[in-house]
């Protein structure tokens, strides 16, 4: 709508780019906290102190966190369990962010 | 130790206890302090602990038996050493031996995950007393299991995720742009560092905003260690 005012107006080249500058703007937005990267790697625990002989997979996640100009990383350890359940949550928010569009 | 696969990344003080899981003789304590629920001893059981366990026969009954058996395997404790010599009639060196020589068999079978009775009652001596040596039997059997539960809820581990909460949130406007309706992802994760001192389980919380993008990216990499992990669990 806006673009089509722009090009009745003569202003082609501002047409053009007017999506694009839209889009840089609204990447301005400010984010707290916002995750920047996410890494993973998952494995089986062989043996503890405990138990001599063991199966049972484990799942570590590190997420990198932008806090004002530097990043912070946050570990963490999930079980089978907990990461279908992280799984299926994130399903849900991306759902409900479908939704608005 | 956690022998796994790959290492892990864990900085605590748990680290300084799990260097005194080696071989020692039994009889010394391991433990920085006495009052920690885990005492690491090494997986042996030594014909002193045999002659501690004798100790036992002083009780009065099968559920006396029974008591000590299982408040031992968390550990030595003052209060647990008194009552043990208060009920067994012993002195309380004594009983604080008995303790750590029931704690050393059961962290055995433990370690071992010796599942059958005759598996147990192989480990005895000969000379051992054998109705106690079958109390001993049954009572380390019929505890095993949750033992080996709490031994896995226990294990050292990077901080757990124990809690997920998010929003989505429409951003209708913002400095650069007067209008607009872009939606943004809060996700809270709340962890539990299981390492920390059982008084105080620490849980810190850290909440993230996603972008659509992010959001995405990350299905998209939960998504491919699902697929890994079927591919392990289907081994």
């Amino acid at each position: 709508m806006v673009q089509r005012a722009f090009q009745d107006s003569g202003l082609i080249s501002w047409a053009e780019h007017y999506a694009a500058l839209t889009r840089l703007a609204v990447r301005q937005t400010l984010m707290v906290n916002q995750l920047v990267d996410m890494e993973w790697k998952f494995g089986v625990t062989v043996g503890t102190s405990e138990i001599q002989k063991l199966g049972t997979v484990f799942l570590q996640l590190k997420l990198v966190v932008r806090k004002g100009n530097s990043t912070e990383n946050v570990y963490m350890e999930l079980t089978l369990p907990q990461f279908y359940n992280f799984l299926h949550e994130m399903e849900r928010a991306k759902a409900s962010m479908e939704c608005f569009s | 130790m956690s022998i796994g696969a790959v290492s892990s990344q864990t900085t605590n003080d748990a680290a300084d206890v799990i260097l005194f899981a080696l071989h020692f003789p039994c009889g010394i304590l391991l433990s920085r302090d006495l009052s920690q629920s885990h005492v690491n001893m090494a997986a042996t059981v030594c014909n002193e602990d045999f002659t501690n366990l004798q100790l036992l026969l002083k009780a009065s009954s099968k559920d006396a038996v029974r008591e000590v058996c299982v408040q031992s395997q968390r550990g030595l404790s003052q209060r647990l050493t008194e009552s043990t010599a208060a009920t067994l009639g012993i002195s309380e060196g004594q009983a604080a031996q008995l303790v750590q020589s029931l704690h050393a068999l059961s962290h055995y079978v433990l370690f071992y995950n010796l599942s059958s009775p005759e598996q147990i009652l192989a480990i005895f001596p000969e000379s051992f007393h054998s109705s106690l040596k079958n109390l001993i039997t049954k009572i380390l059997l019929e505890n095993s299991a949750t033992w080996r539960t709490e031994a896995l809820s226990n294990q050292i581990s990077l901080p757990q995720l124990k809690d997920l909460d998010w929003r989505v949130d429409m951003v209708t406007s913002s400095d650069s742009v007067s209008r607009m309706s872009v939606p943004t992802c809060l996700v809270q994760l709340k962890m539990v560092d299981p390492c920390s001192s059982a008084d105080s389980e620490s849980v810190s919380s850290v909440t993230v905003e996603l972008s659509r993008e992010s959001l995405d990216t990350i299905l998209d990499g939960l998504g491919r260690i699902r697929d890994q992990l079927s591919v392990v669990a289907g081994k």
